[in-house]
């Protein structure tokens, strides 16, 4: 049996694992792309399914009929839903978020100012959660049963307990009004606005660029209390799973023919058993990084923190469904990047994945 | 392990002395810091606004013809116009000062009144409210406000209008003088530069505009050529603090030195202090219980007339409204000309359930109050539904965002409510009484949702006859009795818009600051403010 002479196509030309990773990233663009479009249709029903009337909220509850009537008009709201749809979705595919309520500027510029905020203390935030959540969960597993774990599990009671912004409010009363260690609401000291080029738009690097230390010292002492709150209840969650994740290799044969072994107590720890838990502990604490960018509504508000929270949330409240909708993209594609994200790390981590 | 403890604890001691080391200064002596929540600074446009905070901003920003004295609301005094005279036909002609000059640089002119006067009526959005009453159009302003030359400018009348009524709402905001060479630079497809001027300016007051981020800054920069003199301060920053404890944290700390809209409690816990004062400006408005006498039960007088007795407004003064009203019971408060004498509304069960017996309700009524959440009107509305259910009148309370509240009055489609006005004359009875009172054309389709009459449903053509009289006439002495029988007439014809308390602005302020003083019509002036 020869092959019929049409069969060397191109595409056979090309080897068969070339073929299968491009049919494999196709797929997932092609899932990211109607994941994004259903997320569209979803918020644009909801936001018209809300009982808030954004009209009422630029002209206020005093105005006269006449007033609400054109600015009524001038926001397209008078257009049947299904023209409004396709209007709002072919804007988005220009990329073009239109312009939001209050300000009649572009969303984009909006979100360019806001988002570096939100990255800024969910980095810090991270930062402290992942940098103490994993050793503690780590410690907490090995000494399971004593002291340590004890103490561990009240950190972790008390971090998914409190409520957030009550502890927010505390701290700023212990450390800011009474202490006077850290700064109050706010990203800096007012007199330290628009004193260094705007870079990043976070005010850490931004100063450290400029080279003002003034300035950076300054953001460093408004970042620490609300980076160290949010921290807390991330602390919480990651050493709790880091705990659960650690208990189940350390009681696996190996880590105790290791110990057989004689190979020292710390090795088998972190060596041998925290090695083979990497994988999840990405996971988790690419998941909190995600929760930390969607903004903190809570805490950016008791900080005075203008972030990605605030503005989405001020969006939500008016009824600015061209920054709601802007917002819910960026929190959508932020997870599905985190999420390709974890799955390269996982290969690289991993090798029975690759 | 003693080595990594000492290691531990000295590396947090060092840290703690980094942070001591940049610990909260005293904010600088030549910049004041304003703290607020800036939900409702939504735009900066002086023809698209008509909220308390962007006054505040606005009024530093532009010129107005004229300003209120803040001590005294009747008072009125020259701003650009050094001097105004009105003839008997109601014709105002302004002599305006020749020394003022833009931020631009452009002097200011009565081209540029007349030119801001006009754009206001054409866009025909939040500021064309008062003109439209006075009979002003897109069609007839371009004729009607007149640049007779570059220092005069002349506001003829379309129908006789009282002159100090105009000249009130020309003091607010609205009547900001606006740099015609500056917004027709910024025009697009004939919108008046309406997406520009809504987060930028063009005016000539003591501070310029550099930058507006919504709900987080607006940062003013001193205007040195400032007709009146150079500002004290060089900048003025208004900051976005949501959360009024983390506002009086930072008013206590001196990181503020004036907050704006904190919670009753912080505002006490404030005023005990010895670093802060508490000032407390009686507003432009009231808190109101409101009844639709489209439903038939309330369209009957005698069951509004006993509803009246159902309300508890001395205790309500004492237990809710402590830094948010003063209690009142005409929608003319006292000591503005042309009040009338206390109405005597007060708590007298027995006299609501004779009064709901003899109007054929002896079991009492079931009605919706439909309220906002926030305080201090959830509050207003659970003593609602006490006092009234003493009198056998059961109150569902609707709770609700500002569409759930006052959508339903916009539309006509509720029963009772509780709410809060806004009104933009104060020294004269016609604007207090067209508020809450007016209502021209009783038609669904009328379109009257600013005003409270209309809302209301009840139509009194003898009363709207009174205020349209009283409006049209120049001299006080005559005009004042009209304005005091529309008063008692509405009060005998069943009110259908009760006051329960004058709102009150309240704001604190740090001892440091000299000659800030709060203004009753929100046109306050950061100019002359000085810190120790």
């Amino acid at each position: 049996m020869s092959a019929p002479p049409d069969a060397a196509t191109p595409t056979t030309a090309l080897p068969t694992w070339f073929r299968l990773r491009t049919q494999g990233a196709l797929g997932t663009a092609g899932g990211v792309l109607v994941t994004l479009f259903l997320l569209l249709a979803l918020t644009f029903i909801i936001g018209r399914l809300l009982p808030i009337d954004p009209v009422l909220s630029v002209v206020g509850s005093d105005a006269d009929q006449a007033a609400y009537d054109q600015v009524r008009r001038e926001m397209g709201l008078d257009q049947p839903l299904f023209v409004q749809f396709f209007v709002f979705v072919t804007n988005m595919l220009t990329l073009d978020f239109g312009n939001a309520l209050l300000t009649n500027r572009p969303v984009i510029d909006d979100l360019i100012r806001v988002f570096p905020a939100t990255l800024e203390l969910a980095t810090a935030t991270i930062i402290v959660g992942a940098g103490l959540g994993v050793p503690l969960g780590v410690w907490a597993a090995v000494n399971r049963g004593k002291l340590a774990d004890h103490v561990v599990r009240l950190i972790s009671l008390l971090g998914y307990s409190t409520p957030i912004f009550w502890l927010g409010l505390i701290g700023l009363i212990i450390f800011y009004a009474k202490l006077g260690w850290v700064g109050g609401s706010g990203r800096l000291e007012i007199y330290y606005v628009d004193m260094v080029p705007d870079v990043t738009g976070m005010l850490l690097i931004d100063s450290l660029l400029a080279w003002d230390m003034d300035v950076f010292w300054s953001a460093f002492s408004h970042i620490v209390l609300p980076a160290s709150v949010l921290g807390y209840a991330s602390i919480a969650y990651i050493s709790r799973m880091t705990r659960s994740f650690m208990l189940e290799q350390l009681g696996q044969e190996y880590v105790i023919a290791a110990r057989a072994k004689g190979v020292p107590k710390r090795q088998v720890i972190w060596r041998h058993a925290f090695k083979n838990i990497r994988v999840q502990v990405v996971t988790i604490v690419a998941l909190s990084y995600g929760s930390m960018l969607e903004g903190a509504v809570l805490i950016e508000t008791v900080f005075g923190w203008p972030g990605f929270g605030q503005y989405l949330t001020n969006a939500l409240l008016i009824g600015d469904m061209n920054a709601v909708v802007a917002c819910t993209l960026i929190v959508g594609c932020v997870f599905i990047g985190l999420n390709l994200l974890s799955d390269l790390l996982y290969r690289f981590l991993d090798p029975r994945t690759r | 392990m003693r080595a990594r403890l000492l290691g531990a604890c000295s590396a947090i001691a060092v840290s703690a002395m980094l942070l001591t080391g940049t610990a909260s200064a005293e904010t600088p002596p030549n910049q004041l810091v304003v703290g607020m929540n800036m939900a409702n600074l939504t735009s900066l446009d002086p023809h698209n606004m008509n909220s308390y905070e962007t006054h505040h901003i606005l009024s530093n920003v532009y010129d107005t013809l004229v300003r209120t004295d803040p001590k005294d609301p009747k008072a009125l005094l020259p701003q650009a116009a050094e001097s105004w005279e009105a003839s008997e036909d109601g014709t105002i002609t302004f002599h305006l000062r020749d020394d003022i000059e833009f931020h631009s640089g452009n002097t200011l002119t009565a081209e540029d009144v007349a030119f801001s006067l006009q754009r206001a009526v054409k866009l025909n959005l939040l500021g064309a409210a008062y003109f439209k009453e006075w009979g002003y159009t897109a069609e007839n302003v371009d004729e009607k406000f007149r640049a007779v030359d570059d220092t005069t400018f002349v506001m003829d009348p379309i129908k006789p209008i009282a002159p100090n009524l105009k000249l009130y709402v020309l003091a607010r905001a609205v009547g900001a003088i606006l740099d015609r060479e500056v917004v027709a630079e910024h025009e697009v497809d004939g919108d008046m530069a309406r997406g520009w001027m809504a987060t930028n300016s063009a005016g000539s007051g003591p501070f310029q505009l550099a930058r507006w981020n919504a709900n987080d800054i607006v940062l003013l920069e001193r205007f040195d050529d400032y007709w009146e003199g150079e500002p004290t301060m060089r900048r003025v920053i208004v900051r976005h603090i949501p959360e009024s404890q983390t506002q009086r944290l930072q008013l206590e700390q001196g990181d503020l030195d004036v907050g704006i809209q904190l919670s009753s409690a912080d505002l006490d816990g404030l005023a005990a202090g010895d670093n802060v004062t508490v000032e407390k400006i009686p507003g432009a408005g009231y808190y109101y219980f409101i009844m639709s006498t489209k439903d038939p039960d309330l369209a009957k007088p005698e069951v509004r007339r006993a509803l009246i007795y159902c309300i508890d407004y001395e205790g309500i003064d004492k237990g809710v409204m402590q830094n948010y009203g003063l209690l009142a019971d005409n929608f003319v408060p006292q000591g503005v000309p042309g009040a009338i004498e206390p109405l005597g509304h007060t708590l007298d069960v027995e006299r609501c359930k004779q009064g709901l017996a003899d109007a054929g309700y002896p079991n009492g009524l079931r009605k919706s109050l439909r309220v906002l959440t926030s305080p201090p009107y959830a509050e207003i509305a659970t003593a609602v539904q006490a006092t009234m259910a003493q009198a056998g009148v059961t109150l569902d309370i609707l709770p609700g965002n500002g569409e759930q509240t006052y959508g339903p009055q916009r539309n006509r489609q509720f029963e009772m409510g509780i709410g809060r006005s806004s009104s933009a004359v104060h020294a004269d009875p016609d604007g207090w009484l067209r508020t809450h009172v007016y209502n021209p054309d009783n038609d669904d389709d009328a379109g009257f949702s600013n005003l409270l009459g209309w809302r209301s449903a009840l139509f009194l053509p003898e009363v709207n006859r009174l205020m349209d009289e009283g409006a049209t006439m120049t001299d006080d002495a005559k005009r004042m009795p009209l304005y005091q029988e529309a008063q008692r007439l509405y009060e005998e014809a069943g009110p259908s818009v009760v006051p329960v308390s004058q709102r009150v602005d309240p704001y604190a302020i740090s001892n440091r600051v000299k000659n800030y003083v709060g203004n009753p019509t929100w046109m306050v002036r950061w100019n002359v403010v000085e810190k120790e």
